[in-house]
């Protein structure tokens, strides 16, 4: 049996508990796996497992090279790295091949540690205070919570596509990474981190919000804080923190969590794919760590008091002050950061220029468009800026204002009630013909329809991106004529994502297994074929016969063309060609 | 709570009401470049340049993190705080000197860095070999290029070689019936402490006579080059009356004229001309021993002029501006080559002393009639600017604005030929353009600085160095695109104070739903990073 089926096996037998802590361990994505085979695939991925191996705490590391030379084990601690899926439990615990060679890789990295698994020695910096680390933390936690949230809002305005393997595109980087002060490896780190606390996911090729983000829009800081150090805490692991907890017993003063991690983690090296190296910069962008040194409220996230921990670290963050400075070039400058709930609602009409301890954003058309499409009224809009700048607002905002508001839905997107096709609508004919000839539109290949109206295939949500990015102030509308707000679109269930809970995760991989068992479809019974295929695997194959019965044979598929399984029957030593649909079930042996 | 808030880029924002608000503008100057200074927040930045010359005045990092702790709002973050104290370590450990027989070197006590500079690539060629264990010989000509590599190297060097000191040649303020303003006086101590670099005050705010004072505690042979001849001519009335220099003593290099005296000045242009390939008027750079070298309108330093000046690191350098903006990009050269900022001030605070006009600015929209708008809609990206802003729709509006302002001074500022001739026969009034020859040009700003003429249209040869103190009202009506130094040097046109204290008018003329819009946006933005802002008047309105 290939290493793939048999992990799949092993998870299957696993509890629903002991499986939701392998994923956050593993630090795996589950809100877009199908079943156990999709898990099973993420976690032999030999990235996957170097990650894992290089977050194993000292005593998992030793019970790994003892088991990897075929020495009795620890069972107590065996046990942990079974459970992370390095090793197999039954018969006996033993490494997955996948894993012995992963290992051995390590084993030529790092033989000197390998060799002694011993304490590394480090240089450990000059001490800062307690209260300068902390204060230090504390604006690192705040530009975090505003990069998430920044980025939230940046997938509602925006269409971020997926580029490569699970990637964003540079000029989507850039454009966070400058809306933030920070340069473009920040910027990813913020995707990874938000995609790891379920807050962003990728779904038909495009970077979008999860259900999570609208959750995250409500929070306060301190939830926000709770939910990230949460998330970095299970992905940290039980057994982890409790070895990282033990060795930190004892210590006094400001303690490193740098050179505490370098000591714990004898395989953890700066390499992008260690786990301890992803966490370590995790630690710092959420603030449990500055400069390398452990917060105040650290080892209560260790010990898993997030609330404990987050009541601290909040008391650290620069405090809201409601003040908004209007300027007559449309920017609005925030001296400090703003209350939730102002920040939310500005960002509804204002686009960000600049997020930071001082904050700018900037109105134009557009934004105040995206406002206007949200439900907001323009008399909102100006009693807001009013109420925050305590001043009159300069001529040219009232201008746009009132400009905007004249000028909505001068520009539709919609859909016609049983069609595929798109439509764009203006009864501004000059305005239908500048789209026409608009040279970075040609890709939509507009067809004029009548007068006033122009026909694509592609989809709403593309045509209302593409024409906004080019600075057309389009609005969507449904099939009624009522204007779809960015918010709802934004935050709507995602295919393939059915909820932020690993939880529910964990039931559909069950559900799905279930439905396999008896009666699968034809895509799953396909998706079996082909994992036989990739994996050279025998299987089972049950067919229907043409007088309705049921036949079995043991093949080993070779491809799949045209309606037909072609494999080899060893026992037959002929090589089969079955008709799909007469195929009822596949078991993998 | 105080008045700064340090964000993690290194950006400084300034709350201007707040009581220690002036303060701390004093302490943030001695290490952060003002970047913006609208009405209610300024924007200083912390750059590398501005900590090292914080540093070459006897300031550590320790100085710079107490003045923003002193005054921070918020904790200044820790990033901010470990790179100031990193870069600010990097200064001096490499510098230039004279040896003892007179030539250049290149010296440290630190061998390694003095190796990891000298095997930089772009390093070893302007260096001649190593003299000792500590110091490096530096090509004759090398000097300006070697600071200005080492400075992108991240190790700049100190130059302790000294500046040439040029031919002595007396010259002083004659202030008989004028006084030197305080930011004036200070300017010139700035750039003087320095030894070279750049004053940026607003236009109208009198930075000829910076460059006097100048040449007043300079005391040497002094070459002054500007932008065209107009200019020269305008600098050569204004030494005259500001300066003890007479007629003789100041000569005219241009394409009118050739003359070298102990105070010269020469157009960009001249220097520029080339011929069978080459530079035909270099020498000039060499025809006198300069002590003392003036770029007017700094941000305008053509290309082959940076790489002239490259070559004349010994003598001192003072570059004049209003905006250090560049479309290009290259004020970092401008740094390198003729020094840092050593002097700014936001137009605004001037203002407020009354050394420049108050200016109002409008946005003037005007909707193009449906034939017009159909054409613009159809039309490629490359003629769509220009059919936007040369409608004929414009002519009613400058009439209307013309006669709003009826009495005042008003130049009518335009991009495209064409258009210039048509508003100029529109209006029955005369044009100067580029083929305007230079007697014409000097006799019509003549009139319509006394008055004669009301009205002038000109185009964008008015941009720059042209005085015309009392016109008070500017319609534009075309420009290079989104250019924000253009927009400003035309505002500048109108900055003169006043005799009777009149605030200026400054119309821009847009065409609604066009890029003339985007770019007015763009335009715009320099001044409003000064704190003018732009009413929005639809021309229907007016």
């Amino acid at each position: 049996m290939s290493e793939l089926l048999l992990v799949a096996a092993e998870l299957r037998r696993m509890s629903d508990e002991k499986l939701q802590k392998l994923i956050a361990e593993r630090m795996i994505n589950s809100s877009q796996l199908v079943d156990f085979f999709d898990l099973a695939e993420a976690l032999t991925k030999p990235n996957s497992i170097s990650a894992a191996i290089a977050g194993l705490p000292l005593g998992q590391a030793r019970e790994l090279r003892l088991l990897a030379s075929g020495s009795s084990a620890n069972p107590k601690v065996a046990e942990h790295l079974a459970n992370q899926m390095l090793v197999t439990a039954s018969p006996e615990f033993r490494p997955f091949e996948s894993t012995l060679q992963s290992f051995s890789e390590f084993a030529k990295l790092h033989s000197q540690n390998l060799n002694t698994l011993s304490i590394v020695t480090v240089d450990v910096p000059e001490t800062p205070s307690q209260d300068q680390i902390d204060r230090d933390a504390g604006v690192e936690i705040f530009e975090t919570l505003q990069a998430i949230t920044e980025l939230v809002f940046d997938l509602e305005y925006r269409f971020v596509r997926e580029v490569g393997r699970r990637n964003v595109g540079l000029p989507d980087l850039k454009r966070l990474a400058s809306h933030l002060h920070k340069n473009t490896e920040f910027a990813k780190q913020i995707y990874e981190l938000a995609n790891l606390a379920n807050l962003i996911t990728l779904s038909d090729q495009r970077w979008q919000l999860s259900s999570g983000a609208e959750l995250w829009l409500n929070w306060n800081p301190t939830q926000r804080f709770q939910h990230l150090s949460k998330t970095w805490r299970e992905a940290l692991g039980d057994s982890s923190a409790g070895e990282l907890t033990a060795s930190l017993k004892g210590l006094s003063g400001v303690v490193s969590l740098e050179v505490q991690l370098k000591l714990n983690y004898p395989f953890a090296d700066g390499s992008v794919s260690s786990k301890i190296a992803r966490l370590a910069v995790q630690a710092a962008l959420i603030g449990l760590s500055s400069g390398g040194w452990m917060s105040s409220w650290t080892q209560m996230v260790l010990d898993s008091k997030f609330e404990a921990g987050s009541k601290i670290a909040v008391t650290k963050l620069p405090q809201p002050q409601r003040k908004l400075i209007c300027q007559a070039d449309l920017t609005l400058i925030a001296p400090g950061p703003l209350p939730t709930a102002d920040e939310i609602m500005v960002r509804r009409f204002a686009e960000t220029e600049q997020i930071g301890l001082a904050s700018t954003y900037r109105l134009s058309a557009l934004s105040v468009s995206h406002g206007l499409e949200t439900g907001l009224a323009v008399s909102q809009i100006r009693e807001l800026l009013l109420e925050l700048s305590q001043k009159p607002l300069p001529q040219p905002i009232e201008y746009l204002l009132r400009e905007s508001q004249e000028r909505f839905g001068r520009l539709v997107v919609c859909n016609e009630p049983g069609e595929l096709r798109s439509y764009v609508k203006s009864k501004d004919r000059v305005l239908i013909a500048e789209i026409t000839n608009e040279a970075k539109l040609k890709p939509y290949s507009f067809v004029q329809i009548e007068d006033g109206s122009l026909a694509t295939r592609f989809e709403a949500d593309v045509v209302y991106f593409g024409l906004r990015e080019l600075g057309f102030v389009a609005i969507r509308q449904d099939e009624k004529g009522e204007v779809i707000s960015p918010l709802t679109v934004a935050t709507k269930k995602i295919s393939g994502e059915q909820s932020i809970s690993v939880v529910q995760d964990i039931k559909r991989l069950r559900d799905q297994e279930n439905k396999l068992g008896h009666s699968p479809d034809d895509e799953d019974l396909q998706r079996q074929i082909q994992l036989a295929i990739k994996n050279k695997a025998t299987a089972t194959f049950t067919v229907t016969t043409s007088v309705g019965g049921e036949q079995e044979f043991l093949l080993e598929p070779i491809g799949l063309a045209n309606g037909r399984l072609r494999a080899k029957d060893r026992k037959a030593d002929i090589e089969r060609t079955l008709p799909i649909s007469s195929i009822i079930r596949v078991t993998l042996s | 709570m105080g008045p700064l808030i340090v964000q993690s880029d290194k950006t400084a924002l300034l709350e201007v009401d707040h009581p220690d608000a002036s303060d701390a503008r004093h302490d943030l100057a001695i290490f952060a470049e003002l970047e913006r200074a609208p009405e209610h927040i300024h924007t200083y930045r912390i750059t590398r340049l501005g900590l090292w010359n914080a540093r070459a005045a006897g300031h550590d990092s320790d100085f710079v993190l107490q003045v923003l702790d002193r005054y921070a709002k918020f904790a200044v973050p820790a990033g901010v705080r470990a790179d100031i104290a990193e870069t600010m370590n990097r200064y001096g450990r490499l510098s230039i000197r004279k040896s003892p027989a007179g030539e250049l070197e290149l010296y440290s006590t630190e061998r390694a860095i003095l190796l990891e500079a000298s095997k930089h690539r772009k390093i070893s060629e302007l260096l001649d070999g190593p003299i000792s264990n500590e110091a490096f010989r530096i090509q004759p000509w090398a000097r300006g290029q070697l600071k200005q590599e080492l400075l992108k190297l991240g190790w700049p060097a100190e130059d302790f070689a000294g500046f040439a000191e040029g031919t002595p040649h007396e010259i002083s303020l004659d202030t008989s019936d004028w006084k030197i303003r305080d930011y004036q006086t200070k300017a010139v101590e700035k750039f003087w402490e320095g030894g070279s670099g750049v004053v940026v005050l607003p236009c109208g705010a009198g930075k000829t006579i910076v460059g006097a004072a100048a040449m007043a505690t300079a005391k040497t042979n002094t070459l002054i080059l500007v932008t065209n001849t107009v200019s020269a001519r305008q600098w050569k009335a204004e030494l005259l009356k500001r300066t003890t220099l007479t007629e003789d003593e100041i000569g005219e290099y241009s394409g009118a004229m050739k003359e070298v005296k102990p105070v010269t000045i020469a157009t960009y242009q001249i220097l520029t001309t080339k011929r069978q390939g080459e530079y035909a008027h270099l020498s000039l750079l060499n025809a006198n021993d300069w002590g003392l070298i003036i770029y007017d309108e700094v941000h305008l330093l053509p290309a082959p002029i940076f790489k002239m000046t490259a070559d004349l690191q010994a003598r001192r350098r003072l570059g004049l501006t209003a905006t250090l903006v560049r479309e290009d990009g290259k004020e970092g050269d401008v740094f390198s080559l003729i020094g840092p900022k050593r002097f700014d001030a936001p137009w605004k605070e001037i203002e407020s002393q009354g050394y420049i006009a108050p200016a109002a600015c409008f946005e003037v929209r005007i909707d193009l009639p449906e034939d017009e708008r159909m054409n613009y809609a159809i039309s490629s990206q490359e003629d769509r600017y220009r059919i936007a802003a040369t409608s004929a729709t414009r002519i009613p509006v400058i009439k209307k604005l013309i006669r709003r302002h009826s009495g005042e001074p008003t130049l009518v500022i335009g991009q495209y030929l064409d258009q210039i001739h048509e508003v100029s026969a529109a209006l029955k009034v005369p044009e100067i353009t580029g083929e305007t020859p230079v007697d014409e040009r000097e006799r019509l700003f003549e009139q319509f600085r006394t008055g004669e003429l009301p009205t002038l249209v000109v185009s964008k040869v008015a941009n720059f160095s042209v005085d015309l103190p009392e016109a008070s009202v500017a319609i534009q009506i075309s420009g290079s695109y989104g250019s924000r130094q253009e927009e400003a040097q035309r505002l500048g046109r109108l900055l003169r104070p006043k005799a009777d204290g009149r605030t200026a008018s400054f119309y821009t003329l847009i065409s609604r739903d066009t890029v003339d819009q985007d770019f007015a946006q763009n335009r715009q933005r320099f001044l409003a990073e000064q704190g003018y802002s732009y009413e929005i008047i639809d021309a229907d309105s007016i």
